[in-house]
């Protein structure tokens, strides 16, 4: 016994000598574009992280350390330089980004890659290299993998992959760290519970190895969907009899699909979704991966955008096989916070008007502060065949008073439905409305509202340029 | 010497005694009344909430006859009234309800020394000036507060489409609001409606007189809004409409189905005149006593048969229409917006609990429901909130949630959504869909909305478990329609 703690203490000496020669520590300055006065950028404001070398000559660490990026500094342990890097690719939805040291090739010569390994058991031992707080020294904590399972990525706010759950602390500055078992990544630390006591958040390998293999042609093209909405009716005896399944089989019921999306076409609201990939799925949606459960969208996770999946479908009393494309969900009013985002404006009369995002929303403090049409387009627009061919909703989304645009001031905050009786599909239609009418007067018509905007257009134009000076703006468009 | 400070003294007790006898008259005129209420739960629609009471101020205006606020005296189980400190109160029977007002009639055995107290025709009275009210406490009372009016106002109580002139009273040294009379120069001017501890407001005189108006004869019914303005402040709207800065003039931006005015003004026409009152742009007119006074209680001072001239600007072209006087009235709205004193329609089968939407229902989110309730229920409500019934839709029909139970089980937390369709027919009300349920299906497909969403279920296989169902939650009727 004696002997083995000996071994233990030495070899975890080992390991910790050698994620030394691979874990950096990230300094980054931030800024990003204000999306309620979108010609503006926000502050400059700077955070820490960790990192981690991979093969490649490559630095692993979350997006979420160097989103909004505007300099970037690498320090390794043990060298009181600073390198300058720079992301070469990031992936918002999985919180995963890539970092190349830009002044130095020799960077890589001292450090080890690391390497990755599979998803550890539950109950197993993991250990957790960082800086957290911080600090300048590596940390190490060690916990315990209490869960895996699919889980939201707040980065985004708007995703959802499989995460490892752990007793390990993670910190702020902990991001991007390796999380060691057996001498190989098993995942990077990424977020924590602020209401409960020692929850952490790992992404395991499944997630990093998909972005790694998404970003082989030199793009980020990020997870994919299949799209649709379902239910476990078939825990129901009575719904069972109803939809006669045949047999043992179980699955789903598939409740929705979404315009724009292949599963609008292929499946159906009533279709039992039987076998995903040919995994049988169970009555509650999970399904029998590698040996674990998961939910059946794992199996969507695991494919690049692109792919083909095999689904199996009872519809009409019949079996029928699908193969669905693996697409990105490309919504019109993205549910994910933005980053890396410049946000397109138009100016005209002193009315500012940018694409309706979350961006915005938060702006008002949440989606849920917005007017009510606002709210509603904001939640139904994906689903809603009526829109599909919008680009984009323009919003009024600030107002620069001047004598032409009096009376404005009721209308913002509020989405732009119509301009002079045309349906506004994007920003550019709304420029092209505006400026290209041949009326004398310019009628805005708000989503939601029965008075529209009177605008006199003789008035508006010459005066632009008068509003734009007056405010200090340089660009009155960034179309 | 003397002589003038002999007549100071009598000349002050007369108007003690005057004052005395002022407020000797109202002590015996005013009733504490006790209400016992019960609201209706519209969220669980087979139950009654829990009895709760709230008191108020009662006026004697004729034999054993009191005049109260609509709104002391809706949903009550018990009204209770004392006149002084008697051991036992009188019990009255309410015999008018005029929530358009906030009215109310009762009756009951008043004992002798019950004074009648006249109320003059109008109330008029100008800012800056003092008001008084009275009340009477629970243990019999009498006290007195004061106010300083300080304006008129127009403007409707929800769920009432009936505007009113309302006086604003601030300053009151203490809270009122719960039907105290309110006196200027020992007249009566009204009655208060509603106020804290910063402000009250004073129905008026004519108003009660419209409301007992109707009491004695329906035909005195009065004219209610068919139509919404807001302001018509923009400059370049009001310039494509051909109108001056001085012409004034309000924008209407919603018509309903119902109501005066609702067939004859359009949206988009921008209202200039109600009979000989010019509006300015904010739909105010010059008031002879309260200068600036939105139109909108004008309408109420028309009964049927009355025509009511209005001149407004119709695509840039001066128009003067007549429009018939109309009301309100809230069984016709496809989404109701008054059940005081109604449960919600409702039927339960195999736990899922089918109501029809209404405003009511959507206040089980509380004061703020507006932006808390679900928001698939407020864009259907949106959407159809000043639409009439009509032979094809009759209302609208929520699933509400479901009790849970082995025959929904995984399926009971589905709820809070709105049926738009069975078996890919358009559903017309709730009385059809219980119709359907009644023919005892084997199989059947609700959509729900937003969405199209389907629930398949067997009414046959729910309606079976019903009994069992209204004995576990203790249900005493499955069925309201």
């Amino acid at each position: 016994m004696y002997k083995f703690l000996i071994f233990l203490f030495l070899f975890q000496l080992s390991v910790f000598a050698e994620v030394k020669n691979s874990v950096v520590l990230i300094t980054c300055t931030t800024q990003s574009w204000r999306f309620d006065q979108p010609w503006k950028k926000t502050g400059l404001r700077s955070g820490n992280g960790t990192g981690f070398v991979i093969a490649g000559n490559r630095i692993l660490t979350n997006a979420h350390v160097v989103s909004d990026s505007r300099y970037i500094e690498v320090k390794r342990l043990g060298d009181d330089k600073k390198y300058i890097a720079k992301v070469t690719k990031i992936a918002h939805d999985c919180d995963l980004a890539i970092l190349d040291i830009v002044d130095s090739p020799d960077f890589f010569e001292t450090m080890v890659p690391l390497e990755f390994g599979d998803l550890p058991d539950i109950n197993s031992t993991v250990t957790t290299y960082g800086f957290p707080l911080g600090g300048t020294q590596l940390s190490v904590t060690r916990g315990i993998v209490s869960r895996i399972q699919q889980s939201n990525y707040s980065h985004s706010g708007a995703d959802s992959h499989l995460v490892i759950q752990t007793d390990a602390a993670i910190n702020p500055g902990n991001s991007g760290g390796p999380v060691l078992q057996n001498e190989k990544v098993v995942g990077v630390a990424f977020q924590g519970l602020t209401k409960a006591d020692n929850i952490g958040y790992l992404i395991p390998t499944v997630v990093i190895k998909h972005f790694i293999n998404d970003i082989l042609d030199g793009e980020v093209h990020g997870f994919g969907e299949i799209g649709i909405n379902y239910r476990y009716d078939l825990q129901n005896p009575m719904v069972r009899k109803l939809l006669e399944v045949p047999g043992d089989s179980s699955g789903i019921l598939i409740t929705r699909t979404f315009p724009n999306m292949p599963s609008y076409k292929l499946l159906k609201a009533g279709d039992v979704l039987l076998e995903i990939g040919n995994y049988a799925i169970r009555n509650d949606g999970y399904i029998l991966l590698d040996g674990r459960e998961v939910q059946f969208a794992e199996v969507v996770e695991r494919l690049q955008i692109g792919e083909k999946l095999n689904l199996k479908i009872w519809r009409d009393k019949k079996i029928v096989d699908i193969k669905i494309p693996i697409v990105q969900w490309d919504m019109i009013i993205p549910h994910s916070k933005p980053y890396d985002i410049t946000p397109s404006y138009y100016i005209h009369g002193g009315m500012c008007f940018s694409p309706l995002s979350l961006g915005y929303l938060m702006t008002l403090g949440g989606w849920k502060k917005a007017p009510l049409s606002v709210r509603q387009l904001y939640l139904e627009v994906f689903g809603d065949i009526k829109y599909s061919k919008h680009k984009e909703f323009p919003v009024f989304c600030n107002l620069l008073p001047h004598e032409v645009n009096q009376g404005a001031e009721n209308f913002q905050g509020l989405v732009v439905e119509k301009v002079n009786g045309s349906e506004i599909k994007s920003m550019q239609e709304l420029k092209n409305a505006i400026e290209g009418s041949l009326k004398e007067y310019i009628h805005i018509k708000f989503l939601g509202q029965d008075i529209p905007l009177v605008l006199l257009k003789k008035a508006t134009v010459t005066n632009n340029e008068k509003i734009l000076k007056k405010y200090h703006i340089t660009e009155g468009e960034r179309l | 010497m003397k002589l003038i400070q002999i007549f100071i003294f009598l000349f002050s007790c007369a108007i003690t005694l005057s004052a005395d006898n002022f407020k000797e008259q109202q002590k015996n005129s005013i009733l504490r009344l006790t209400v016992t209420f019960q609201t209706a739960s519209h969220y669980y629609p087979w139950r009654h909430n829990a009895p709760s009471s709230r008191s108020g101020q009662g006026l004697v205006i004729g034999k054993n006859r009191i005049l109260t606020l609509a709104t002391l005296v809706y949903q009550a189980r018990l009204v209770e009234a004392r006149l002084n400190a008697e051991p036992s109160p009188i019990v009255l029977k309410i015999i008018y309800t005029d929530l358009d007002r906030n009215i109310a009639v009762l009756e009951g055995d008043l004992p002798s020394e019950a004074q009648i107290i006249d109320i003059p025709q109008t109330s008029g009275f100008k800012a800056s000036q003092k008001i008084q009210y009275f009340w009477k406490t629970d243990t019999g009372r009498f006290l007195e507060g004061s106010a300083t009016f300080d304006q008129a106002e127009s403007y409707r109580l929800s769920p009432s489409f009936q505007s009113q002139i309302w006086y604003s009273c601030s300053n009151p040294t203490t809270g009122g609001g719960y039907g105290e009379p309110v006196y200027y120069d020992k007249k009566l001017v009204g009655i208060a409606v509603y106020g804290d501890e910063s402000r009250i407001s004073i129905l008026q005189n004519e108003t009660i007189h419209k409301s007992l108006n109707i009491l004695k004869d329906k035909k005195n019914l009065t004219s209610m809004m068919g139509f919404v303005t807001s302001p018509c402040t923009q400059k370049y709207l009001r310039m494509e409409n051909n109108l001056k800065p001085t012409d004034g003039g309000c924008y209407v931006n919603k018509t309903f189905g119902q109501g005066c005015g609702s067939k004859t003004i359009k949206k988009g026409d921008i209202l200039l005149k109600i009979g000989d009152h010019k509006l300015d742009a904010w739909g105010r007119y010059n008031h002879p006593r309260y200068e600036n006074i939105n139109f909108t209680h004008l309408i109420g001072n028309y009964t049927f048969g009355e025509k009511i001239i209005a001149t407004l600007m119709r695509e840039g072209k001066l128009q003067t229409v007549e429009l018939d006087p109309g009301i309100i009235d809230d069984s016709k709205w496809l989404i109701p917006r008054n059940r005081i004193g109604k449960q919600s329609k409702y039927f339960i089968t195999g736990g899922f609990i089918f109501q029809k939407l209404s405003i009511p229902y959507l206040k089980a989110w509380g004061s703020s429901w507006e932006s808390k309730a679900p928001e698939n229920i407020l864009t259907i409500l949106g959407e159809n909130r000043f639409k009439l019934r009509s032979e094809e839709k009759q209302d609208i029909v929520v699933l509400s949630h479901i009790l849970a139970h082995p025959i929904n089980r995984a399926i009971q937390y589905i709820g809070r959504q709105v049926i738009t369709s069975v078996n890919g027919n358009p559903l017309k009300g709730l009385k059809e869909l219980h119709e359907i349920f009644a023919r005892n299906d084997e199989k059947l497909t609700l959509t729900l909305s937003p969405g199209d969403v389907p629930v398949i279920i067997s009414p046959k296989a729910l309606n079976q478990t019903n009994d069992k169902i209204q004995e576990m939650y203790h249900i005493p009727n499955l069925e309201n329609l």
